[in-house]
């Protein structure tokens, strides 16, 4: 049962993950246009915190299935492969960070969402503080 | 900083003696290199943590939760700006699974409800040995919680090295 819920859950993380990039990224590759980098942005956020983050979370107690879990065994290589899932997610969210940041700059935009709707300040405002968690969090895993 | 810091950022003089000023900070580049030798140092610091089994912060667990879910939030929020309205169907999928994420990501890794029953099969040996790392949090007993299952799929000896993500002893 345990095991089931173990698989059930990394599926469903794969599955949402796969969704949500492909819904964001199919109308963005069909414009072509020259904004097709910061359309990256959405799809590479959930990367980082729908599919890595989430299974760097679980990290420490995920059924793999035999073969990988003697591959991670104890609580050292479990700490390993938690800290290299979320460093790349980590990183990816910094990427993408980036990328808008790039754009936005570009076009002159406010990097707060001055003039935007309620849900876009929203946007902004939690990311910048899940952002900063991650790069705390990065740091504290690290320097622990 | 160590002398080996220091002598990181030391530029050799006109007699070929290393010059004690920091010069670097004075350079465009002076933030970049702090921040690689910072990224360096902390690469080889969490390794020889690791070697050395020496558990992290206690809050980390806890605000690594806290973020997650932020992150997790944000998706939601960026979700609906995107699709509802216009693709109400993709934002309504996209909230049922972020949430049936994290309900069972939560649920799996710190509300086990085996937890009991893992620690008295491990009984009081195994390769832990993070007792002296103990983290009577609120946060870190649920986190613990996680662990429980782990007796299913993975050998004696490993069960008894897991811990939590917060330094807390399965024995405890």
């Amino acid at each position: 049962m345990l095991a089931f819920a173990h698989h059930f859950t990394r599926g469903l993380t794969v599955a949402v993950s796969i969704f949500l990039v492909t819904v964001l990224l199919i109308p963005s590759l069909a414009e072509n246009g020259p904004n097709i980098l910061v359309s990256l942005h959405g799809p590479l956020m959930v990367l980082a915190f729908v599919l890595f983050i989430s299974m760097g979370m679980a990290a420490y107690v995920s059924d793999y299935g035999p073969k990988l879990n003697r591959r991670f065994p104890d609580r050292g290589s479990r700490r390993l492969l938690h800290g290299g899932l979320q460093m790349a997610g980590g990183l990816l969210a910094l990427i993408a960070y980036l990328i808008h940041f790039t754009y936005t700059q570009s076009t002159a935009g406010s990097h707060i969402a001055t003039g935007g709707t309620t849900w876009q300040k929203a946007h902004v405002w939690l990311g910048s503080i899940a952002l900063i968690g991650v790069f705390i969090q990065a740091c504290v895993g690290e320097w622990g | 900083m160590g002398l080996e810091g220091r002598q990181l950022h030391a530029h050799p003089t006109e007699d070929g003696r290393a010059d004690p000023i920091d010069h670097a900070s004075s350079t465009p580049l002076a933030p970049l290199r702090c921040v690689s030798c910072c990224v360096i140092a902390g690469f080889y610091k969490f390794v020889v943590r690791q070697r050395d089994r020496v558990a992290i912060m206690k809050w980390h667990g806890s605000l690594g939760l806290l973020v997650w879910i932020s992150g997790l939030a944000n998706v939601c929020i960026a979700v609906y700006g995107t699709f509802f309205g216009s693709q109400t169907w993709v934002a309504v999928v996209a909230w049922i699974g972020i949430a049936g994420i994290a309900i069972s990501t939560v649920v799996l890794v710190f509300l086990d409800p085996n937890r009991p029953a893992a620690i008295a099969a491990d009984g009081d040996g195994g390769a832990g040995g993070y007792s002296r790392y103990e983290d009577e949090t609120f946060m870190g007993s649920l986190y613990d919680a996680g662990h429980a299952g782990a007796g299913e799929y993975m050998p004696a000896a490993a069960r008894g090295s897991l811990g939590s993500l917060n330094g807390r002893s399965l024995h405890a």
